[in-house]
């Protein structure tokens, strides 16, 4: 049986919230079906830009964390 | 040189098994999705740090005394621990958190531009233009957007946290998703007319 997939189906894909089987057909579907593959790529051009609004915390907090990384590790070695 | 990309459980071994460069990689390949969920909630950049360093202290911990649940996926994981630690913060401070799921205009107040971020990142003004875009999206659909996007919460959370259904929940990403590139689209288009006039 065929699977037709929707719309929606195509967000859950682009958010990995579909089972690898699903992943498998959703992308023959994708080279099937040009309407569904040109809604897709406008959804990951959104979902790009979207990753763009993000921030980072100050370097000082990144290298505070990676000391406390370094340092928990020797604990738990000795 | 191709670069081989580790996953996120292979860094964790590594770095269980004394590697320390592994564990940079991980905390660079999360550190703003997870930083910027926390801002969303505490709207303070040295409060989110506090709590970032918090979030990563309990992850430090539970992976070096071997707790670490090998089949949890470990993004989702420190983001709830995140997402608890900041509601504490709130508890501890005897306010109620309004997050987004009030007001969603209110989160992107907290938002920042951050500089050098990489050539990838967009500008200032670009950035302003995306967050306007995403202010003036319906609430609905702004309120999914966030939660799934910077919050990283399922659709299927979202779908009980909202009371909808998971269908609605998934066409309200969809429209908010559509619409903003529409938006920009559009901009894009006036932008292209001022420069070459019909």
């Amino acid at each position: 049986m065929i699977k037709t997939f929707t719309r929606n189906d195509l967000v859950r894909y682009l958010y990995q919230e579909t089972t690898i089987e699903e992943n498998h057909l959703i992308k023959q579907a994708l080279l099937t079906n040009d309407r569904l593959n040109e809604e897709y790529f406008e959804l990951v051009k959104c979902k790009s830009e979207m990753e763009e609004v993000e921030e980072g915390p100050s370097s000082r907090c990144v290298n505070k964390v990676m000391d406390i990384a370094k340092n928990t590790h020797i604990k738990a070695k000795l | 040189m191709e670069k081989h990309i580790l996953s996120d459980s292979k860094l964790i071994s590594l770095y269980r098994n004394g590697n320390d460069g592994a564990f940079e990689q991980l905390l660079n390949r999360h550190k703003s999705k997870i930083f910027t969920s926390i801002k969303l909630i505490v709207k303070d950049s040295a409060k989110a740090e506090d709590i970032f360093q918090d979030a990563f202290v309990k992850a430090i911990k539970t992976i070096n005394s071997g707790k670490y649940n090998e089949e949890g996926k470990f993004l989702p994981w420190i983001l709830r621990i995140a997402h608890n630690l900041s509601i504490d913060h709130f508890r501890k401070e005897k306010r109620y958190p309004t997050i987004i799921l009030e007001d969603g205009s209110n989160v992107f107040d907290s938002l920042a531009f951050s500089e050098g971020m990489g050539s990838r990142k967009m500008d200032k003004e670009q950035f302003k233009k995306l967050k306007k875009h995403i202010y003036e999206l319906p609430e609905h659909q702004k309120k999914v957007l966030i939660m799934r996007h910077f919050l990283d919460m399922s659709f299927k959370e979202i779908a009980e946290r909202t009371n909808v259904s998971i269908n609605t929940a998934l066409g309200r990403m969809r429209y908010a998703l559509l619409n903003l590139r529409k938006r920009l689209e559009q901009e894009s288009i006036q932008y292209d007319k001022n420069f070459y006039p019909e």
